[in-house]
């Protein structure tokens, strides 16, 4: 059963990666710590390689991956999902949470109107548009909406 | 969570955030942020809603072992009450975090918090482990209630899971994950997935990951991108995501993901690519394109442009995309121009969007928004803004909404 071998397979590669890979790794690679908090306040979406030319960088990856291009945005979930660690020593819990709440009634746009460059979703009365989205991609609006921060949406959607 | 729990939970960090700091020198910060909005629906009720948030964060600044946050917000509704209830509430996160290391490689947390690894983006209420082993391997481990499933009883409800990930500097980092949810006993999502970043040459890198549904026995999503940086001021990429909406949603909280409503067996195949180049330090030029192939329903192609500047303060933007589709709703051409800018203690912003349809709905092909901002701020701690909003979609012949905003911030320390 492919169910079967996806539910052990983690379990296995665990046990062979803490075996075989626990290698210990050299000083150099260890001082690369993870700060708690950036030194500097960043005010806008940042170009670490502007200040930063550390080819290996934190988290082992080069400090260019994570320049805020628009790629880099539109795909946060994804260095969020491997590095959230690295997300937290500038961004506070609450720069995530203004976005993905639970039950949060406002929208991004209305908690920061002042601030258009950071683009965000469901800017101005929204409700016919999502309809159109929704028709598209289901998968954009089911990953904040699917099973949390859906209390607006029940008020049609039950 | 029920209302007793979180008073508990609530007094348990409170009691925490006075007595903790007493034991060691600790740095706080809180950040109120009060919200009052004006505005009417489709059926000419007005709304006069009243939201107060609230962030607290504590950290220890001698040892920096530990650290604990706090947010809720709460709201008062001053006219029509659509749902019936005048006030709501909710419990954001509440944790504390602990780490018996400087380093902070082995950190435990305990609480309302939230949970991003691999295929898990949850909130819980219990506790987590996130253990770098070296900087090469690490381990994630959590466990409690799910928030998620907090639309019915919470008992026999239960959320555990983690991740592991194996890093080659510069090279490669894999993850495995996996994430089992159970509602009231029963299985209500189990989800094992890998992650990837991979960089074959210097100026090449892959990312993306797999996510399996335990429970249909079937593939949720397989999302990767292409990124290529040939020069540093040009970003090439290329995606390519494939989801199974019959395994993707297959556990919902809302009737519209149903299968019913979105089609039986179907899938959405989205591919395309974005091209970013700067053009200078001030200006930015974004070109996109994507297509959303469907295996019922007709295939679109959305693409534009966006432009974004800096130039002396004043901060710009304009993007143009056109929507294709095979239906009708599919095709308009999307348009939005923004400009924001900062005069001593004031910034003043201006924002709108218009969507012009092809085919006109309830008479209107020109559906648009526009926003105008101005925000005071008297003092590094305390802002306040006034915001109107003025909209005409087929919904609404004209709205008008305004929002007034206070916010202030304190940060102290022992």
């Amino acid at each position: 059963m492919p169910g079967e071998a996806i539910r052990r397979g983690p379990f296995i590669l665990l046990l062979a990666l803490l075996l075989t890979g626990a290698a210990p790794a050299s000083n150099s690679v260890f001082e690369r710590k993870i700060p708690e908090s950036h030194p500097v306040d960043l005010t806008a979406a940042p170009l670490c390689t502007e200040c930063h030319t550390d080819d290996t960088g934190l988290t082992l990856k080069p400090i260019a991956t994570f320049n805020h291009s628009a790629d880099f945005i539109s795909g946060h979930r994804f260095y969020a999902s491997q590095t959230s660690r690295l997300c937290n020593a500038c961004h506070r819990v609450s720069f995530c949470t203004d976005c993905h709440a639970y039950t949060d009634e406002l929208k991004p746009s209305d908690k920061y109107p002042g601030s258009p460059e950071r683009w965000l979703p469901h800017r101005g009365d929204y409700l016919y548009q999502h309809r159109i989205d929704g028709r598209l991609d289901p998968t954009s609006c089911y990953r904040c909406h699917g099973t949390q921060n859906n209390t607006a949406c029940k008020r049609c959607h039950r | 969570m029920a209302s007793a729990g979180r008073t508990l939970l609530l007094l348990a960090i409170v009691a925490m955030s006075v007595v903790v700091p007493r034991i060691s020198p600790a740095e706080i910060g809180v950040t109120s942020k009060t919200y009052l909005k004006f505005y009417h629906d489709a059926r000419d009720n007005s709304y006069a809603p009243l939201y107060e948030y609230v962030e607290l964060e504590s950290k220890d600044m001698d040892q920096g072992q530990w650290d604990f946050y706090v947010a809720s917000w709460w709201r008062h509704e001053f006219q029509t009450t659509g749902d019936g209830s005048r006030n709501r509430d909710e419990l954001t996160y509440a944790y504390l975090r602990y780490s018996p290391y400087r380093d902070r490689h082995l950190l435990l947390t305990a609480g309302r918090h939230f949970i991003f690894e691999g295929v898990t983006a949850e909130q819980i209420d219990g506790i987590s482990a996130r253990w770098e082993i070296t900087p090469k391997q690490g381990v994630s481990l959590f466990g409690g209630v799910p928030v998620i499933t907090d639309f019915d009883q919470r008992g026999g409800d239960s959320a555990y899971g983690g991740r592991i990930y194996q890093r080659i500097p510069s090279l490669a980092e894999v993850g495995l994950s996996v994430l089992t949810e159970r509602n009231d006993g029963a299985r209500f999502r189990e989800v094992a997935g890998v992650d990837l970043w991979l960089r074959p040459l210097r100026k090449v890198e892959v990312k993306g990951h797999s996510n399996y549904n335990n429970i249909t026995d079937g593939w949720n999503e397989h999302a990767y991108t292409l990124r290529i940086v040939p020069v540093k001021t040009l970003i090439v990429t290329g995606s390519y995501v494939r989801t199974s909406y019959d395994d993707a949603f297959a556990t919902r909280t809302l009737s519209v993901f149903s299968p019913d409503v979105l089609g039986k067996d179907e899938t959405l195949t989205k591919a395309g690519g974005m091209v970013e180049y700067r053009v200078s330090e001030a200006v930015t030029c974004v070109v996109d394109y994507s297509n959303y192939s469907y295996k019922t329903m007709g295939d679109a192609d959305y693409y534009g442009a966006k432009v974004s500047a800096l130039l002396s303060g004043i901060s710009t933007g304009v993007s143009v995309h056109r929507m294709e589709g095979a239906v009708e709703r599919l095709r308009y051409l999307e348009t939005r121009v923004y400009t924001a800018a900062d005069v001593r203690s004031w910034r003043f912003s201006l924002d709108a969007t218009n969507q012009h349809y092809d085919q006109a709905y309830a008479g209107v092909r020109n559906a648009y928004s526009v926003n105008g901002t101005a925000r005071y701020s008297f003092s590094e701690s305390l802002a306040s803004s006034c915001s109107v909003d003025y909209t005409k979609t087929p919904d609404f012949e004209y709205n008008t909404a305004v929002m007034v905003n206070l916010v202030y911030n304190f940060k102290g320390g022992k």
